[in-house]
């Protein structure tokens, strides 16, 4: 928006005229015109109206030069001489912070004049470089008036007397008088108690998120005592299934997960300790200041060290962890910014009711936080250690849960898995000297093995397949085999599947597959052996010539696919055949479609005659060879070029006297060990020699030991070891495998822990990358009134916000705590925003009644159970939900209290009430059923989402996986994971229908509750009925309900039978159509 | 500029005391009431917008992964020219990954159209279609990592969880049509945010977006949660057991009486008629072969997003308020550029144009607001040999109809497509417009959550007019 201030412009247009005149007396009249021409048009043109008058954007007036040097939010506009520390030409260069003008930029040379302006002093005419002082950038800290500081949840709460009331008989307890009075004063008259039935049933709901069996119900209605109440209370209260339901409670102001989500949404494996913690807590009923001791700082508390204490309390600090975080964040100190964002914004709301995540970007707007106090809480958690660290992606902290005996045994245990693996090191280590000293004894045979191997590589490049060639099986000296007319094998033969007259190998059962054929050729020699086969995928197989292993990957390229079309020829390679031969090939599993073998004299005679003339024997497949080989062909060092002169000479020419070669190799190869002699004889003299004294007996010194040499440990090294080596190496490998996998799991929670201590700057505008002063790490100013606890300086200050927040002074700790509770009782608070108690949530209904609890909360010893079990046997809990119009037109919210509020079950309470009545749900507490592996992404780049919600426990247990909800959860308004909510959403939706229409969850439990009503009443109609209804209504059908019923499961029946005559499960079916509408109806979901 | 958090007071209509008064029982006893409110949980009814609305719906053509500007929209005959050498600027202070010199785009561009717009040629049937677009070559956000960026997108921010685009516009103008979602989202991806793309976050779960399938899942068969029975009961059975419930429920609202409770019956019912319409909406057997032609059903390559944009078009057709096709997870092309884009963009060509001009045949493309584009572009520079790197500083998308301006080109990038220099157009801006072109008001649009007015433009946003017809 564009803000004309008509009055600040016509002021600078005349300063614009008027002074130029003047400027006689002002310095260089060049500058002068430089200003009017260049400065002030600019700021006139594009900034001034925005930036001038009394209230300009981000404090910033561009109107007079004390305007730019003072600055606004963000510190000074300018400084003068310094372009390049001027926030000015930051932001008209559009740098990262803050872009102006903001939709385009001003042209190059625009902005050239402003760096050289303010370079050459600013001159701006009739305004010398006044004495302003330029602003320090949110240096100013608010001072908060006495209203902000009497604002209602800030002033401790007092217990006021009780109200006196006209209907005494009406009070149950001290609550009731709070509410009648309020009622009374509205002319209002509370609505009759609830009957027996509704009370078990809404007690239960309430306290263990359960429908009540129907011997329950019947219990209560058959004990007429007057605390028979009271006793279903304390009996409620003492199931275990409490914890399950509370602790659901608090999870959703936790914003407790299994996953991350957000961006990278990774498993949070072990969240589920937390959530186990916090079921424990509610069940053992730990007083609730001391919760939230535990949660913010349980590690840090001065009894943890007792070993049984520990685990629990490091488990509890999960709470500030378990936040949603972004972290593919590639800026890591955003990345740690926000973090600490969500914890403040998420203590702030969960324990105070205090929006204080809005001052992070200045000071709140209603409530008197200030920027200050939200950056000196800033400080205490980035002195906390959540994360590991703030690359992407990024990793949050997890901490061993164990006894300090368990750790002994760990580290001891680990210990014993790194000598077991120093064992394996130091035989590995002496086999591959063993066989590196013995090949170093060689060099002359390995000189012979890589000259041959060069050679028939040569062959091998030049070499195309010969079986292409039209009508080889006429050319003489060619040997073409089907490969089907093996000798031996254990393969069938296949001559129909694969193509007319293509016959093939494949596999008959036996593994591996082999086969071996008995060729005859007409002389000793190097021959090119092809192959025809057909392969989609891969199929390398071994060769061997002679007993040989001439080849590890034979047959091994993809030719296509299986079938004829893929049938292609290969050429295998040149080896040496004798007169009479055995050819094997050998694949540990299934063959490719081997169709035919042709085995063919080489076509370069020279060469193959000179190969064969090396009738030395050596392994093709050896990498000493392959290494010499290469090592041969490079260009080589000066220093042992003579050396080789002689033997790259014999190479060249591919015809050569062998005995020659032999000789020249024999030569070489005793030089070498000659060297090696003088070697070993050095060593002994002096073990810490480093090299012979001789320069040319080093050079070859040199190459027998260089570890990228010809000598350089092969990567199958260990094939060459002696039997027993190898037998003993796969023993003690066995050893560390079986030692690893034995070592005991520490388990690991989600937890914090204190760091180097550091106090945080002031963030203008939440950017980190605009920077105000420091500020020392304390408490919320207006709450602390004026009674900071020391933060010494080595610790993070967490201790302190702990007890400060768990102190029975503080304002809003206890307050806020009992409107949650009062708020999960009757589906509003007294309070109605539950996590706002600032100036923009609303005001308490009742508020004495609000103060009497907080003060009673505390002095009960901050016991839950004992607030639930006053609520509970108090009259306005037992109120009806009434039907009086006149009540109901004159307090439509209820906010007087003047009747019950029917309420929606939630998600999980629907669910586990499908799995009651049904007799499907299961008992067992804790653990976890994610199945993904802790760090791992709960939803792939696969787009699948792994997690399967099939389970018949209680819905606590299901994971909560954020950005990826559990359907029928969020269908069922269930909580956003992502951020804290103390109250949720109560939403008729039609997802909702279709799930109990037509899930199989439901199609599940209803048929299960079927078949439960026909084995607990076998054989009559009516009370299968009755059943079904006291199973799911606490209550029985009346007559008329029996027979309305009973006439619907007639009526599926028949049209079933009609649809599906065949079908014998008409009558389960029926029922079970009844049992899937009853869970439907609104009944079922309602409390009343 | 409107700063938000100053906004204490603010006129409240019944309408939206309605919805922000709780949502829970209280506010629909309230609603009762209010006699004009027709039905108490009517959350969803179509209501009048701020503003005369230049368009009524939206189809949002969503390219995970970021396809790259100056290899699509973005015309930069200087990187073909300094091919090689280094950017002659600074790079951002933040970067996901080192980058290496100036990379050409592989593509040849093309003049399409009476406007001449440049268009690569990997996209020559979308090309055939400038003269309705208006291309933004302006565009920029704040987040260089997939997940980040991909939730600005979506909902404004990219470091929290917000409502989304689809829910904001539900929220701000129900649904026309109650026998289907107000906002549909097809084939969404997993990841990168998931649900939050098109979560209703601390809006009521009536505007949360209905996924059909997931990006794993072929477009044909995607469909919305639970619409099918799961013992595939017959129709006429299970409408037997629905008129038994509803007995049951009349019956207890007959003893007390309740807004609520008269509301699931309607859910119900709702539920009933969804079921019967979805999948009959789902069965593309009543359209010609020439239109199953037209957005490439016909060819394996583009059947499944041409399925996505044909039903898209029918999901507008019945009123559907917000429709996502998500081309999932492919543009992300830190290697193999040329062939990676190639392919993708084979895949999306030929539907996306179908679909602009089914609409324009059918008389629908006046009234929808259609966008294409990614949750960023890639960098000139090269990643590799052949690769792009994320780059959020400029980038191009695409808008058609809804009042839009066609055969334009927007705003600037600098000469070699790095940053957007000139009538930059943010991601809070392209909401603004939107909303604005929907009839809303972006600054009035709120909800009142956590003791504080969330809007989708959070405190920024501009209305970008220069491309409204």
């Amino acid at each position: 928006m564009v803000r004309f201030l008509p009055a600040a412009i016509s002021a600078l247009m005349l300063t614009a005229t008027a002074c130029l005149p003047l400027s006689a007396a002002e310095p260089d009249s060049k500058n002068v015109e430089f200003f009017e021409k260049k400065i002030r048009p600019v700021l006139i043109d594009k900034c001034i109206d925005c930036h001038s008058g009394d209230d300009p954007e981000s404090g910033l007036r561009v109107d007079s030069l004390a305007g730019l040097i003072r600055g606004g939010e963000r510190g000074p506009a300018i400084v003068i001489g310094k372009p390049e520390q001027s926030m000015l030409v930051r932001t008209i260069r559009h740098g990262e912070l803050v872009k102006m003008p903001a939709k385009k930029k001003l042209p190059a040379a625009q902005i050239a004049d402003f760096v050289r302006w303010i370079k050459q002093g600013a001159i701006w005419p009739n305004q010398k470089p006044p004495e302003v002082k330029p602003n320090v950038a949110g240096n100013q800290e608010p001072v908060w008036t006495a209203e902000q500081k009497s604002f209602w949840s800030l002033v401790p709460p007092v217990a006021a007397p009780l109200p006196t009331v006209k209907n005494r008989e009406w009070l149950q307890t001290p609550i009731d008088s709070f509410i009648l009075g309020q009622l009374e004063a509205a002319k209002l008259t509370p609505a009759p108690t609830a009957d027996k039935r509704t009370l078990i049933r809404r007690a239960t709901f309430d306290l263990i998120g359960l429908p009540p069996t129907p011997d329950e119900v019947d219990g209560f209605l058959a004990d007429n005592s007057p605390d028979a109440f009271a006793r279903v209370v304390d009996r409620l209260l003492a199931s275990t299934h409490y914890g399950q339901r509370w602790g659901r409670h608090w999870l959703d102001v936790a914003r407790y997960a299994d996953s991350n989500g957000l961006d990278e949404n990774l498993a949070y494996a072990n969240a589920f300790r937390y959530r186990d913690y916090v079921v424990r807590a509610m069940n053992r009923d730990l007083p609730f200041d001391q919760f939230v001791r535990e949660q913010l700082a349980g590690d840090l508390l001065a009894d943890t060290r007792a070993a049984s204490l520990a685990t629990d309390r490091l488990t509890a600090t999960g709470f500030l962890g378990l936040g949603a975080k972004m972290l593919a964040e590639d800026d890591p100190v955003k990345m740690q910014m926000d973090i600490i964002d969500e914890q403040i914004d998420t203590i702030g709301r969960t324990f105070m009711g205090m929006t204080m995540g809005c001052a992070r970007c200045h000071d709140h707007k209603f409530d008197p936080i200030s920027a200050h106090d939200y950056y000196a809480m800033a400080g205490i958690f980035k002195s906390t250690k959540t994360m590991e660290n703030f690359r992407v992606v990024a990793r949050w902290q997890e901490r061993p849960l164990a006894t300090p005996e368990a750790e002994r045994r760990q580290k001891e245990h680990e210990k014993k898995i790194a000598s077991a693996k120093a064992e394996v090191s130091q035989l590995i280590e002496q086999n591959n000297q063993r066989v590196v000293s013995e090949a170093r004894r060689h060099v002359g045979d390995y000189l012979l093995a890589a000259m041959k191997k060069t050679r028939t590589d040569r062959l091998l490049a030049k070499a195309r397949p010969r079986g292409d060639q039209p009508n080889v099986a006429s050319q003489p000296g060619l040997l073409l085999v089907e490969a089907e007319n093996f000798a031996r094998g254990n393969v069938l033969k296949d001559t129909t599947s694969y193509g007319a007259g293509i016959g093939v190998l494949v596999n008959k059962g036996q593994l591996p597959n082999f086969v071996e054929y008995d060729l005859d050729l007409p002389t000793d020699g190097v021959y090119q052996l092809d192959l025809r086969y057909a392969a989609a995928a891969s199929r390398p197989c071994k060769l061997f010539i002679n007993g040989e292993l001439v080849k590890a990957d034979a047959a091994g390229k993809v030719t296509g696919s299986w079938n004829p079309d893929g049938q292609k020829w290969a050429v295998e390679g040149f080896f040496s055949f004798r007169k009479k031969n055995v050819v094997r090939l050998e694949h540990a599993q299934y063959f490719p479609h081997i169709d035919k073998l042709l085995i063919a004299p080489a076509d370069d005679d020279a060469l193959s005659t000179s190969i064969a003339a090396l009738d030395e024997k050596y392994n093709p497949l050896s990498q000493f060879v392959t290494q010499w080989a290469k090592y041969l062909q490079e260009k080589p060092k000066p220093d042992v070029a003579d050396i080789f002169k002689a033997w790259r000479t014999l190479v060249l020419p591919s015809a050569i006297d062998s005995a020659s070669l032999r000789e020249t190799a024999k030569r070489l190869g005793e030089r070498f060990r000659l060297i090696d002699d003088k070697w070993q004889q050095a060593l002994q003299a002096n073990s810490k020699v480093e090299r012979l004294d001789d320069d040319g007996e080093e050079a070859l010194r040199r190459i027998l030991h260089d570890p990228k040499g010809p000598f350089a440990l092969p990567a199958n090294i260990e094939n060459r070891y002696a039997a027993v080596a190898q037998k003993e190496l796969a023993k003690l490998r066995e050893t560390v495998k079986s030692l690893e996998k034995t070592l005991p799991q520490l388990p690991l929670a989600m937890a914090v822990s204190d760091q180097s201590p550091e106090d945080v700057r002031i963030h203008i505008r939440g950017s980190h990358l605009s920077q105000g002063v420091s500020v020392k790490r304390r408490l919320p100013r207006v709450m602390t009134r004026g009674a900071q606890p020391k933060i010494g300086d080595g610790e993070s200050g967490r201790l302190q916000l702990a007890e400060w927040l768990s102190d029975p002074q503080h304002p809003l700790t206890a307050r806020v705590m009992v409107n949650r509770i009062w708020l999960w009782h009757f589906g509003e608070g007294l309070v109605r925003s539950p996590d706002n108690f600032g100036r923009l949530g609303e005001r308490p209904t009742h508020p004495e009644l609000l103060d009497w609890l907080a003060v009673q909360f505390v002095k009960s010893g901050w016991s839950m159970k004992s607030l639930h079990r006053m609520i509970l046997l108090s009259s306005v809990w037992q109120q009806s939900i009434g039907v009086d119009a006149e009540t109901f037109e004159r307090d439509p919210e209820n906010r007087l209290l003047g009747r019950m509020n029917r309420r929606r079950l939630e998600a999980e309470a629907i669910r586990d009430s499908l799995l009651a009545v049904a007799g499907s749900l299961e008992e067992s507490m804790g653990g976890t059923l994610l199945p993904t592996k802790n760090r791992a992404y709960v939803t792939s780049t696969a787009n699948v989402d792994p997690v399967v919600y099939v389970s018949n426990r209680r819905s606590i247990y299901l994971p909560v996986v954020r950005s990826a909800l559990f359907d029928v959860f969020q269908a069922f308004d269930f909580a956003d994971p992502s951020v804290l909510n103390g109250k949720r959403q109560s939403t008729t939706v039609a997802p909702q229908a279709l799930f109990m229409m037509n899930s199989q969850f439901v199609a599940e439990q209803s048929r299960r509750m079927a078949e439960r009503l026909f084995v607990e009443e076998p054989s009559d109609d009516v009370t299968r009925v009755t059943r079904a209804w006291q199973l799911s209504y606490s209550r029985p059908p009346s007559s008329d309900e029996v027979t309305f019923s009973l006439k619907y499961v007639d009526a599926y029946s028949g049209q079933y039978k009609l649809k599906f005559p065949d079908r014998s499960d008409v009558e389960l079916r029926s029922w079970q159509s009844l049992c899937r509408a009853m869970m439907a109806a609104n009944e079922f979901l309602f409390v009343e | 500029m409107a700063r938000f958090c100053n906004n204490v007071t603010r006129p409240m209509n019944r309408r939206e005391m309605l919805r922000t008064s709780g949502a829970g029982f209280g506010s629909l006893a309230l609603a009762s009431l209010l006699s004009d409110e027709s039905s108490a949980a009517d959350r969803l009814a179509a209501t009048s917008p701020h503003h005369t609305p230049r368009a009524k719906q939206v189809i949002f053509l969503f390219m995970h992964g970021g396809p790259s500007q100056v290899d699509t929209f973005d015309y930069k005959p200087l990187l073909e020219r300094d091919h090689g050498k280094p950017l002659p600027f600074a790079l951002p202070r933040v970067v996901s990954a080192a980058t290496g010199n100036l990379l050409k785009s592989p593509f040849k561009f093309k003049q399409y159209g009476e406007s001449g717009a440049h268009v690569s040629e990997i996209f020559p049937h979308i090309g055939g279609c400038v003269d309705d677009m208006c291309i933004i070559n302006s565009m920029h956000g704040s987040n260089s990592r997939h997940g980040g960026a991909l939730l600005e997108l979506h909902t404004g921010s990219d470091t929290f969880v917000r409502p989304s685009m689809g829910s904001w516009i539900t929220y701000g103008l129900g649904t026309e049509n109650r026998n289907l979602p107000g906002y549909i989202t097809m084939c969404p991806t997993l990841t990168h945010g998931g649900v939050n793309a098109y979560s209703s976050s601390f809006l009521p779960a009536d505007y949360q977006g209905t996924p059909l399938g997931n990006a794993s899942i072929p477009s044909d068969k995607a469909t919305i949660p639970f619409i099918k029975n799961a013992e595939d009961t017959p129709r006429d059975l299970q409408r037997l057991e629905l008129d038994f419930l509803q007995q049951m429920n009349r019956r207890r609202l007959g003893n007390v009486g309740d807004d609520a409770l008269e509301a699931r019956i309607n859910s119900f019912e709702l539920a009933f008629r969804m079921q019967t319409d979805a999948p009959a909406l789902q069965d593309i057997g009543d359209e010609t072969e020439a239109t199953q032609k037209l957005y490439g059903l016909d060819d394996g390559t583009t059947r499944n997003f041409g399925r996505q944009c044909l039903m898209a078009r029918r999901f507008i057709e019945r009123g559907v308020r917000f429709v996502q096709c998500t081309h999932s997870y492919k543009w992300d092309q830190h290697g193999n550029l040329k062939g990676g884009h190639m392919n993708n963009a084979r895949e999306v060509d030929k539907p996306i144009a179908g679909l602009l001009r089914d609409l324009k045949a059918r008389g629908l493309l006046d009234a929808t607001l259609v966008l294409w584009g990614g949750e960023f572009g890639r960098t000139p520079v090269s990643q590799g040999n052949d690769g792009r790197d994320h780059n959020p500083q400029g980038y191009s998308m695409w808008l058609a109809g809804g009042g839009i301006r066609g055969g334009m080109k927007y705003g600037h990038t600098d000469d070699y497509g790095y940053y957007a220099v000139e009538d930059k157009v943010h991601v809070h801006d392209l909401h603004a417009t939107m909303l604005h072109l929907l009839g809303l008001d972006h600054e009035r649009l709120t909800y009142r959550f956590a003791g504080r007015d969330f809007r989708l433009t959070d405190i920024h946003g501009e209305v970008v007019h220069d491309i409204i017809a």
